[in-house]
């Protein structure tokens, strides 16, 4: 038997995180209802879904006690798409900050 | 060696199975399964940092051009149907957790217990699309398909933008149905592995020693249960709900 088996949750554990993790859920939809600004509707939402995730990649993936290369991986995946995000984000961002420019 | 056994319980049966089974399962440039495994788990992870940069660049798309067009954006996603995505995210969720049970039987050798959760992951993931299928018929009705029916008077005159904000809801719609639609693909491709999977479990091909594609379609599984985690606030919840 593999040895990481002994070191995992027990069922019980793996519905306690989906308790939490409908928790979430609930909460995130009934942030949309809250009347304020979207900044706080767009990043609260974002922010309870990465919550979300993370329970879901920690615990129903098995990262928390999972290998080396694993959390590598992640990190590595983690690291490239905040780079495709952000550096489309600051192309769009700056656009008009140098008018009267060819290609801006 | 017959699968069945059925002189046998699940429990003997894992007990046993850790010898010529596992053997026959060892592949020829591995040292044991363990490491055959591992190979394993950071091949699909790799795959599925792949599909992470895949959808990562739609979300990207709707991020940029929500705040470029902030209120057709919040307008457009106020008329998707947040219950039925509601819901489904719980149902997703649900999924996820049988499959996880379904692996931690494997790890187990608990066939009979595998191959029920197997069931129970395939069975909602079919429950989601049928919910999808619901929506997507509800946006129909509701003229919200680009391209196809879609009405730009209803949004001058019932959602009061200006005509030339119209187009920015159309590509709203045109991200949210391309987004749901890749992810509702994923979802049945996620379905076929599971009842595969399912069936080979059923035969007695895994063991306590080898579960390998139990573990490597489970993690397939909660990446596409990730996605839409993410995909609820970014299409659905963009903008203010009222009761």
């Amino acid at each position: 038997m593999n040895d990481l088996t002994e070191r995992l949750l027990s069922p019980i554990g793996y519905v306690t995180v989906l308790v939490i993790l409908m928790a979430l859920t609930v909460l995130t939809v009934a942030l949309s209802f809250v009347s304020s600004s979207a900044a706080v509707h767009v990043l609260g939402g974002q922010l309870i879904a990465a919550a979300k995730a993370s329970l879901v990649v920690l615990f129903f993936m098995h990262v928390l006690r999972g290998s080396a290369q694993t959390r590598a991986v992640i990190v590595v995946t983690i690291f490239w798409f905040c780079l495709l995000m952000g550096l489309t984000l600051a192309d769009y961002f700056t656009r008009g900050m140098i008018p009267n420019l060819p290609g801006h | 060696m017959s699968p069945d056994n059925a002189l046998l319980t699940d429990e003997e049966l894992g007990s046993l199975e850790h010898t010529a089974l596992a053997r026959h399962r060892l592949e020829e440039q591995y040292e044991n399964l363990e490491q055959q495994h591992q190979a394993a788990t950071l091949g699909i992870w790799v795959f599925l940092a792949t599909e992470v940069m895949f959808f990562g660049a739609l979300f990207v798309a709707v991020f940029v051009n929500r705040s470029l067009y902030p209120e057709e954006f919040e307008r457009a996603s106020s008329r998707l149907n947040w219950v039925i995505g509601g819901v489904n995210t719980l149902v997703l969720l649900l999924s996820s957790l049988m499959i996880v049970l379904a692996v931690h039987y494997a790890q187990r050798g608990i066939r009979k217990r595998v191959v029920v959760f197997l069931g129970l992951t395939a069975l909602l993931g079919l429950c989601f699309l049928c919910l999808k299928g619901v929506e997507y018929y509800g946006d129909y009705v509701e003229n919200l398909i680009p391209g196809w029916r879609f009405k730009a008077e209803e949004w001058v005159s019932r959602e009061g933008l200006r005509p030339d904000q119209v187009p920015h809801v159309k590509l709203f719609l045109f991200l949210y149905w391309v987004m749901t639609s890749l992810h509702a693909l994923h979802v049945t491709i996620g379905i076929c592995v599971v009842l595969i999977v399912m069936i080979l479990a059923r035969r007695g091909r895994f063991s306590a020693e080898y579960y390998t594609p139990v573990d490597v379609t489970a993690l397939y599984w909660h990446f596409v249960d990730v996605v839409w985690i993410f995909l609820l606030p970014t299409l659905y919840l963009l903008g203010t709900h009222q009761w």
